[in-house]
Protein backbone atom coordinates (compact mmCIF):
# COMPACT_ATOMS: atom_id res chain seq x y z
CA UNK A 1 0.00 0.00 0.00
CA UNK A 2 1.47 3.41 -0.82
CA UNK A 3 2.23 5.72 2.02
CA UNK A 4 -0.43 8.42 2.31
CA UNK A 5 -0.18 11.77 3.99
CA UNK A 6 -1.11 11.38 7.63
CA UNK A 7 -4.23 13.44 8.19
CA UNK A 8 -6.90 13.54 10.83
CA UNK A 9 -8.81 11.04 8.76
CA UNK A 10 -6.01 8.55 8.06
CA UNK A 11 -6.04 5.46 10.21
CA UNK A 12 -2.55 4.13 10.72
CA UNK A 13 -2.21 0.41 11.32
CA UNK A 14 1.09 -0.94 12.60
CA UNK A 15 1.48 -4.71 12.68
CA UNK A 16 4.28 -5.95 14.91
CA UNK A 17 6.47 -8.66 13.37
CA UNK A 18 8.52 -9.36 16.49
CA UNK A 19 9.20 -12.93 17.52
CA UNK A 20 6.33 -13.41 19.96
CA UNK A 21 3.80 -11.79 17.62
CA UNK A 22 5.03 -13.83 14.68
CA UNK A 23 4.86 -17.09 16.62
CA UNK A 24 1.34 -16.31 17.79
CA UNK A 25 0.01 -15.56 14.33
CA UNK A 26 0.97 -12.11 13.02
CA UNK A 27 1.25 -13.52 9.49
CA UNK A 28 -2.56 -13.64 9.30
CA UNK A 29 -2.56 -9.88 8.85
CA UNK A 30 -1.11 -10.12 5.37
CA UNK A 31 -4.77 -10.59 4.42
CA UNK A 32 -6.03 -7.63 6.47
CA UNK A 33 -6.36 -5.31 3.49
CA UNK A 34 -8.63 -7.81 1.74
CA UNK A 35 -11.13 -7.56 4.61
CA UNK A 36 -11.32 -3.79 4.79
CA UNK A 37 -14.72 -2.39 3.91
CA UNK A 38 -14.65 -0.42 0.66
CA UNK A 39 -15.58 2.80 2.47
CA UNK A 40 -12.44 2.66 4.59
CA UNK A 41 -9.83 1.41 2.12
CA UNK A 42 -8.61 4.86 1.17
CA UNK A 43 -8.27 5.93 4.79
CA UNK A 44 -6.34 2.97 6.15
CA UNK A 45 -2.54 2.86 5.97
CA UNK A 46 -1.03 -0.52 6.86
CA UNK A 47 2.59 -0.86 7.95
CA UNK A 48 4.62 -3.83 9.08
CA UNK A 49 7.07 -2.99 11.82
CA UNK A 50 9.90 -4.55 13.70
CA UNK A 51 9.23 -5.43 17.32
CA UNK A 52 7.27 -2.67 19.03
CA UNK A 53 8.33 -3.92 22.47
CA UNK A 54 4.71 -4.36 23.56
CA UNK A 55 5.44 -7.91 24.68
CA UNK A 56 7.47 -6.44 27.53
CA UNK A 57 4.68 -4.11 28.59
CA UNK A 58 1.75 -6.47 28.43
CA UNK A 59 1.27 -9.87 30.01
CA UNK A 60 -1.38 -12.31 31.16
CA UNK A 61 -4.49 -12.11 29.01
CA UNK A 62 -3.03 -9.33 26.85
CA UNK A 63 -0.96 -11.65 24.71
CA UNK A 64 0.57 -11.15 21.28
CA UNK A 65 0.00 -10.66 18.42
CA UNK A 66 -0.14 -6.91 18.83
CA UNK A 67 -1.49 -4.47 16.31
CA UNK A 68 -1.65 -0.72 16.79
CA UNK A 69 -4.55 1.17 15.33
CA UNK A 70 -3.35 4.75 15.56
CA UNK A 71 -2.34 4.89 19.24
CA UNK A 72 -4.56 2.10 20.41
CA UNK A 73 -3.01 -1.30 21.08
CA UNK A 74 -5.04 -4.33 20.11
CA UNK A 75 -3.86 -7.31 22.12
CA UNK A 76 -4.52 -10.94 21.14
CA UNK A 77 -5.21 -9.33 17.78
CA UNK A 78 -7.14 -11.03 15.04
CA UNK A 79 -8.53 -9.73 11.77
CA UNK A 80 -12.03 -9.31 13.25
CA UNK A 81 -10.78 -7.49 16.37
CA UNK A 82 -8.55 -5.18 14.34
CA UNK A 83 -11.39 -4.41 11.93
CA UNK A 84 -13.65 -3.63 14.88
CA UNK A 85 -11.05 -1.22 16.23
CA UNK A 86 -10.65 0.42 12.82
CA UNK A 87 -14.39 0.93 12.55
CA UNK A 88 -14.50 2.45 16.01
CA UNK A 89 -11.71 4.84 15.18
CA UNK A 90 -13.36 5.70 11.88
CA UNK A 91 -16.62 6.44 13.66
CA UNK A 92 -18.31 3.82 11.52
CA UNK B 1 29.61 -51.39 -2.25
CA UNK B 2 33.17 -51.82 -3.46
CA UNK B 3 33.45 -48.08 -4.03
CA UNK B 4 32.37 -47.49 -0.44
CA UNK B 5 34.83 -50.11 0.78
CA UNK B 6 37.66 -48.54 -1.18
CA UNK B 7 36.85 -45.04 0.02
CA UNK B 8 36.54 -46.22 3.61
CA UNK B 9 39.87 -48.00 3.46
CA UNK B 10 41.55 -44.96 1.95
CA UNK B 11 40.09 -42.61 4.57
CA UNK B 12 41.09 -44.89 7.43
CA UNK B 13 44.65 -45.16 6.20
CA UNK B 14 44.93 -41.42 5.65
CA UNK B 15 43.53 -40.57 9.04
CA UNK B 16 45.95 -43.04 10.55
CA UNK B 17 48.82 -41.18 8.87
CA UNK B 18 49.61 -44.07 6.59
CA UNK B 19 51.75 -42.99 3.62
CA UNK B 20 49.51 -42.42 0.64
CA UNK B 21 51.57 -44.69 -1.61
CA UNK B 22 51.46 -47.56 0.89
CA UNK B 23 47.72 -47.07 1.37
CA UNK B 24 47.18 -47.30 -2.39
CA UNK B 25 49.21 -50.50 -2.63
CA UNK B 26 47.21 -52.16 0.13
CA UNK B 27 43.99 -51.17 -1.60
CA UNK B 28 45.22 -52.50 -4.94
CA UNK B 29 46.11 -55.82 -3.32
CA UNK B 30 42.71 -56.00 -1.66
CA UNK B 31 40.48 -55.15 -4.59
CA UNK B 32 38.81 -57.97 -6.54
CA UNK B 33 39.46 -58.16 -10.29
CA UNK B 34 36.74 -58.41 -12.90
CA UNK B 35 37.21 -61.71 -14.76
CA UNK B 36 35.98 -60.25 -18.03
CA UNK B 37 37.53 -56.80 -18.12
CA UNK B 38 40.62 -57.68 -16.02
CA UNK B 39 40.46 -54.43 -14.04
CA UNK B 40 40.01 -53.89 -10.34
CA UNK B 41 36.84 -52.79 -8.71
CA UNK B 42 36.78 -50.17 -7.82
CA UNK B 43 38.81 -47.44 -9.47
CA UNK B 44 40.02 -44.66 -7.18
CA UNK B 45 41.67 -41.27 -6.90
CA UNK B 46 43.21 -40.16 -3.62
CA UNK B 47 44.27 -36.60 -2.89
CA UNK B 48 46.34 -35.86 0.20
CA UNK B 49 46.74 -32.11 0.71
CA UNK B 50 48.99 -30.84 3.48
CA UNK B 51 48.78 -27.47 5.18
CA UNK B 52 51.99 -26.32 3.49
CA UNK B 53 50.40 -26.76 0.06
CA UNK B 54 52.06 -30.07 -0.82
CA UNK B 55 49.52 -32.20 -2.62
CA UNK B 56 50.04 -35.88 -3.36
CA UNK B 57 47.82 -37.69 -5.82
CA UNK B 58 47.39 -41.40 -6.38
CA UNK B 59 45.09 -42.53 -9.16
CA UNK B 60 43.95 -45.85 -10.48
CA UNK B 61 41.95 -46.18 -13.66
CA UNK B 62 39.97 -42.93 -13.16
CA UNK B 63 40.13 -39.94 -15.47
CA UNK B 64 43.21 -37.95 -14.39
CA UNK B 65 42.74 -35.34 -11.67
CA UNK B 66 42.44 -31.96 -13.38
CA UNK B 67 44.44 -28.99 -12.09
CA UNK B 68 43.10 -25.57 -13.02
CA UNK B 69 45.50 -22.73 -12.31
CA UNK B 70 45.13 -19.08 -13.33
CA UNK B 71 42.11 -20.01 -15.40
CA UNK B 72 43.76 -22.74 -17.44
CA UNK B 73 44.03 -26.52 -17.26
CA UNK B 74 47.60 -27.45 -16.27
CA UNK B 75 49.16 -30.81 -16.99
CA UNK B 76 50.34 -32.71 -13.93
CA UNK B 77 53.40 -34.92 -14.41
CA UNK B 78 52.50 -38.44 -13.29
CA UNK B 79 54.72 -41.36 -12.46
CA UNK B 80 53.34 -44.79 -13.31
CA UNK B 81 53.85 -47.40 -10.60
CA UNK B 82 53.28 -51.09 -11.26
CA UNK B 83 54.05 -54.32 -9.49
CA UNK B 84 54.34 -57.81 -11.01
CA UNK B 85 51.57 -59.13 -8.77
CA UNK B 86 49.16 -56.54 -10.17
CA UNK B 87 49.20 -58.21 -13.59
CA UNK B 88 49.57 -55.05 -15.66
CA UNK B 89 47.45 -52.79 -13.47
CA UNK B 90 49.17 -49.47 -12.93
CA UNK B 91 48.89 -46.75 -10.27
CA UNK B 92 49.77 -43.17 -11.17
CA UNK B 93 51.48 -41.00 -8.64
CA UNK B 94 51.95 -37.23 -8.72
CA UNK B 95 53.01 -34.47 -6.38
CA UNK B 96 52.38 -30.74 -6.82
CA UNK B 97 52.70 -27.60 -4.77
CA UNK B 98 49.30 -25.94 -4.63
CA UNK B 99 48.97 -22.18 -4.90
CA UNK B 100 46.16 -19.94 -3.71
CA UNK B 101 43.44 -20.00 -6.34
CA UNK B 102 44.25 -23.51 -7.62
CA UNK B 103 41.45 -25.94 -8.18
CA UNK B 104 41.59 -29.73 -8.40
CA UNK B 105 38.72 -31.55 -10.05
CA UNK B 106 38.22 -35.29 -9.60
CA UNK B 107 35.68 -37.13 -11.70
CA UNK B 108 34.61 -40.67 -12.39
CA UNK B 109 34.38 -41.84 -16.00
CA UNK B 110 30.61 -41.55 -15.80
CA UNK B 111 31.19 -37.81 -16.22
CA UNK B 112 33.79 -37.84 -19.01
CA UNK B 113 31.67 -40.40 -20.86
CA UNK B 114 28.41 -38.50 -20.37
CA UNK B 115 26.41 -38.40 -23.57
CA UNK B 116 28.08 -41.54 -24.96
CA UNK B 117 26.20 -42.84 -27.97
CA UNK B 118 24.01 -39.76 -28.35
CA UNK B 119 23.83 -37.99 -31.71
CA UNK B 120 25.80 -34.88 -30.75
CA UNK B 121 28.33 -36.68 -28.52
CA UNK B 122 28.80 -40.18 -29.98
CA UNK B 123 32.08 -40.68 -28.14
CA UNK B 124 30.87 -39.01 -24.95
CA UNK B 125 31.71 -35.63 -23.49
CA UNK B 126 35.43 -36.29 -23.34
CA UNK B 127 38.03 -35.20 -20.81
CA UNK B 128 39.39 -32.27 -22.84
CA UNK B 129 35.95 -30.89 -23.61
CA UNK B 130 34.99 -31.21 -19.96
CA UNK B 131 38.13 -29.29 -19.00
CA UNK B 132 37.29 -26.53 -21.50
CA UNK B 133 33.77 -26.28 -20.12
CA UNK B 134 35.15 -25.90 -16.60
CA UNK B 135 37.66 -23.21 -17.50
CA UNK B 136 34.99 -21.25 -19.38
CA UNK B 137 32.69 -21.48 -16.37
CA UNK B 138 35.45 -20.23 -14.07
CA UNK B 139 36.23 -17.41 -16.47
CA UNK B 140 32.63 -16.27 -16.11
CA UNK B 141 32.59 -16.82 -12.32
CA UNK B 142 36.15 -16.80 -10.95
CA UNK B 143 35.01 -17.00 -7.30
CA UNK B 144 32.69 -19.93 -7.81
CA UNK B 145 32.79 -22.17 -4.76
CA UNK B 146 33.97 -25.76 -4.96
CA UNK B 147 30.47 -26.88 -4.06
CA UNK B 148 28.87 -24.88 -6.86
CA UNK B 149 31.49 -25.95 -9.38
CA UNK B 150 30.95 -29.63 -8.68
CA UNK B 151 27.17 -29.13 -8.85
CA UNK B 152 27.58 -27.35 -12.17
CA UNK B 153 29.71 -30.17 -13.59
CA UNK B 154 27.37 -32.86 -12.37
CA UNK B 155 24.24 -31.21 -13.67
CA UNK B 156 25.90 -30.59 -17.06
CA UNK B 157 26.89 -34.25 -17.31
CA UNK B 158 23.41 -35.42 -16.35
CA UNK B 159 21.92 -33.15 -18.99
CA UNK B 160 24.26 -34.58 -21.61
CA UNK B 161 23.00 -38.03 -20.70
CA UNK B 162 19.46 -36.93 -21.47
CA UNK B 163 18.67 -36.17 -17.82
CA UNK B 164 19.29 -39.71 -16.72
CA UNK B 165 22.65 -41.07 -15.74
CA UNK B 166 24.00 -43.86 -17.90
CA UNK B 167 26.74 -44.68 -15.40
CA UNK B 168 27.40 -43.61 -11.84
CA UNK B 169 28.74 -40.07 -11.72
CA UNK B 170 31.03 -38.74 -9.03
CA UNK B 171 32.64 -35.34 -8.91
CA UNK B 172 34.74 -33.66 -6.25
CA UNK B 173 36.28 -30.21 -6.43
CA UNK B 174 39.00 -28.83 -4.19
CA UNK B 175 39.51 -25.08 -4.13
CA UNK B 176 42.67 -23.76 -2.48
CA UNK B 177 41.65 -20.39 -1.13
CA UNK B 178 41.69 -18.26 2.00
CA UNK B 179 39.17 -19.33 4.66
CA UNK B 180 35.92 -17.38 4.66
CA UNK B 181 35.05 -16.08 8.13
CA UNK B 182 31.55 -15.36 9.36
CA UNK B 183 30.58 -13.57 12.57
CA UNK B 184 27.15 -14.38 13.94
CA UNK B 185 25.96 -12.12 16.73
CA UNK B 186 22.83 -13.05 18.62
CA UNK B 187 21.33 -11.86 21.87
CA UNK B 188 21.99 -8.65 23.80
CA UNK B 189 24.97 -8.65 26.19
CA UNK B 190 24.14 -9.45 29.79
CA UNK B 191 25.53 -6.10 30.86
CA UNK B 192 24.30 -3.21 28.77
CA UNK B 193 27.66 -1.52 29.34
CA UNK B 194 29.11 -4.00 26.85
CA UNK B 195 26.76 -3.00 24.03
CA UNK B 196 29.26 -0.59 22.52
CA UNK B 197 32.09 -3.11 22.77
CA UNK B 198 30.11 -5.75 20.90
CA UNK B 199 29.04 -3.28 18.23
CA UNK B 200 32.63 -2.18 17.66
CA UNK B 201 33.77 -5.80 17.42
CA UNK B 202 31.17 -6.43 14.77
CA UNK B 203 32.11 -3.28 12.90
CA UNK B 204 35.80 -4.21 12.78
CA UNK B 205 35.29 -7.87 11.90
CA UNK B 206 36.92 -8.78 8.58
CA UNK B 207 34.43 -11.14 7.03
CA UNK B 208 30.73 -11.64 6.61
CA UNK B 209 28.36 -10.61 9.36
CA UNK B 210 25.01 -11.83 10.56
CA UNK B 211 22.94 -10.35 13.37
CA UNK B 212 20.14 -12.53 14.69
CA UNK B 213 17.53 -10.92 16.93
CA UNK B 214 15.43 -7.78 16.99
CA UNK B 215 16.90 -6.41 20.22
CA UNK B 216 20.41 -7.32 19.09
CA UNK B 217 20.00 -5.53 15.79
CA UNK B 218 18.53 -2.48 17.57
CA UNK B 219 21.65 -2.35 19.73
CA UNK B 220 23.93 -2.48 16.68
CA UNK B 221 21.87 0.14 14.86
CA UNK B 222 22.00 2.45 17.85
CA UNK B 223 25.69 2.03 18.61
CA UNK B 224 26.88 2.24 15.03
CA UNK B 225 24.26 4.81 13.99
CA UNK B 226 22.96 2.63 11.19
CA UNK B 227 19.46 2.68 9.73
CA UNK B 228 17.50 -0.56 9.97
CA UNK B 229 14.33 -1.35 8.10
CA UNK B 230 12.17 -4.39 7.65
CA UNK B 231 12.57 -6.34 4.43
CA UNK B 232 9.07 -7.07 3.18
CA UNK B 233 10.31 -8.82 0.05
CA UNK B 234 9.32 -12.37 0.97
CA UNK B 235 6.65 -13.07 3.55
CA UNK B 236 7.06 -16.49 5.18
CA UNK B 237 4.43 -17.58 7.70
CA UNK B 238 6.93 -19.78 9.53
CA UNK B 239 9.99 -17.55 9.74
CA UNK B 240 9.84 -13.86 10.70
CA UNK B 241 11.03 -11.40 8.10
CA UNK B 242 14.60 -10.26 7.89
CA UNK B 243 15.67 -6.64 8.13
CA UNK B 244 18.17 -4.56 6.21
CA UNK B 245 21.13 -2.76 7.75
CA UNK B 246 24.01 -1.42 5.65
CA UNK B 247 27.24 -3.35 6.07
CA UNK B 248 25.54 -6.41 7.60
CA UNK B 249 25.07 -9.40 5.32
CA UNK B 250 22.01 -10.69 7.13
CA UNK B 251 19.78 -9.27 9.86
CA UNK B 252 17.29 -11.86 10.98
CA UNK B 253 14.99 -12.56 13.87
CA UNK B 254 16.53 -14.59 16.67
CA UNK B 255 15.09 -17.68 18.32
CA UNK B 256 12.62 -18.97 15.75
CA UNK B 257 15.11 -18.48 12.92
CA UNK B 258 17.98 -20.17 14.76
CA UNK B 259 15.80 -23.14 15.71
CA UNK B 260 14.92 -23.57 12.05
CA UNK B 261 18.58 -23.28 11.09
CA UNK B 262 19.40 -26.13 13.50
CA UNK B 263 16.62 -28.20 11.96
CA UNK B 264 17.85 -27.57 8.41
CA UNK B 265 21.47 -28.33 9.29
CA UNK B 266 20.39 -31.55 10.96
CA UNK B 267 18.34 -32.76 8.01
CA UNK B 268 20.86 -31.57 5.42
CA UNK B 269 17.98 -30.53 3.17
CA UNK B 270 17.66 -26.80 2.54
CA UNK B 271 14.11 -25.79 1.60
CA UNK B 272 13.81 -23.78 -1.58
CA UNK B 273 11.92 -20.82 -0.08
CA UNK B 274 14.06 -17.80 0.79
CA UNK B 275 13.66 -16.69 4.37
CA UNK B 276 15.88 -15.71 7.28
CA UNK B 277 16.69 -19.32 8.14
CA UNK B 278 17.56 -20.53 4.63
CA UNK B 279 19.61 -17.40 4.00
CA UNK B 280 21.53 -17.93 7.23
CA UNK B 281 22.16 -21.58 6.33
CA UNK B 282 23.46 -20.39 2.97
CA UNK B 283 25.84 -17.95 4.65
CA UNK B 284 27.03 -20.65 7.03
CA UNK B 285 27.61 -23.19 4.28
CA UNK B 286 29.63 -20.69 2.27
CA UNK B 287 31.86 -19.94 5.27
CA UNK B 288 34.71 -21.93 6.80
CA UNK B 289 35.31 -20.22 10.14
CA UNK B 290 32.21 -19.26 12.06
CA UNK B 291 32.43 -17.18 15.18
CA UNK B 292 29.41 -16.88 17.44
CA UNK B 293 29.09 -14.02 19.88
CA UNK B 294 26.12 -14.81 22.08
CA UNK B 295 24.51 -12.35 24.41
CA UNK B 296 23.11 -13.93 27.55
CA UNK B 297 20.56 -11.32 28.60
CA UNK B 298 17.18 -13.00 28.99
CA UNK B 299 14.28 -11.61 27.00
CA UNK B 300 11.50 -11.34 29.59
CA UNK B 301 8.88 -11.27 26.86
CA UNK B 302 9.83 -14.83 25.91
CA UNK B 303 9.28 -16.16 29.42
CA UNK B 304 5.51 -16.10 28.99
CA UNK B 305 4.32 -19.70 29.60
CA UNK B 306 1.82 -19.32 26.76
CA UNK B 307 4.65 -19.13 24.23
CA UNK B 308 6.34 -22.26 22.81
CA UNK B 309 9.06 -23.73 25.01
CA UNK B 310 11.71 -23.50 22.31
CA UNK B 311 11.76 -19.72 22.42
CA UNK B 312 14.72 -18.25 24.20
CA UNK B 313 16.49 -21.46 24.90
CA UNK B 314 19.07 -19.80 22.75
CA UNK B 315 22.03 -21.51 24.32
CA UNK B 316 20.63 -24.97 23.65
CA UNK B 317 19.83 -24.20 20.04
CA UNK B 318 23.26 -22.72 19.50
CA UNK B 319 24.95 -25.72 21.08
CA UNK B 320 23.07 -27.92 18.63
CA UNK B 321 24.15 -25.75 15.73
CA UNK B 322 27.77 -25.72 16.88
CA UNK B 323 27.88 -29.50 17.23
CA UNK B 324 26.45 -29.93 13.74
CA UNK B 325 28.83 -27.42 12.19
CA UNK B 326 31.83 -29.14 13.71
CA UNK B 327 30.91 -32.79 13.19
CA UNK B 328 28.75 -32.83 10.09
CA UNK B 329 29.92 -29.77 8.18
CA UNK B 330 33.58 -29.72 9.29
CA UNK B 331 33.54 -26.00 10.02
CA UNK B 332 35.88 -24.26 12.43
CA UNK B 333 33.82 -22.66 15.15
CA UNK B 334 34.40 -20.36 18.06
CA UNK B 335 31.83 -19.14 20.58
CA UNK B 336 31.90 -16.38 23.15
CA UNK B 337 29.10 -15.83 25.63
CA UNK B 338 28.82 -12.27 26.86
Amino acid sequence: MTRKETTMETIRIRICLGTACHVLGASQFQHLADHLPASLRDRVQIEWTRCLGLCREYSGQDQPPYVMVNDQVVTRASIPSVLACIRTQAGD
Amino acid sequence: MLASLTATMALEYMSGDCMIARAAEIIMDALPICRTRRISYSTFSIVDAAADGTVRLIEYANPPVLLIRDGAAVEIGRIPVGKPRWGGRVLHYAEIKARAGDRLVLVSDGITQAGLGRADTPLGWGYDQMARTLTRQLEAAPDLSARDLSQFLLSRAIRMDGDKTGDDMTCACIYFRRPRPLLLLTGPPFYTERDAEVARYLERFDGRKAVCGGTTSDIIARELKLPVSMDMGNFDPEIPNTSIMPGIDLVSEGCVTLAKVAEILESGVVPSNRNGATRLVDLIQQSDQIEFVVGTAVNPAHQDPCLPMELDIRRNVLKRILRLLETKYLKETKVTFI
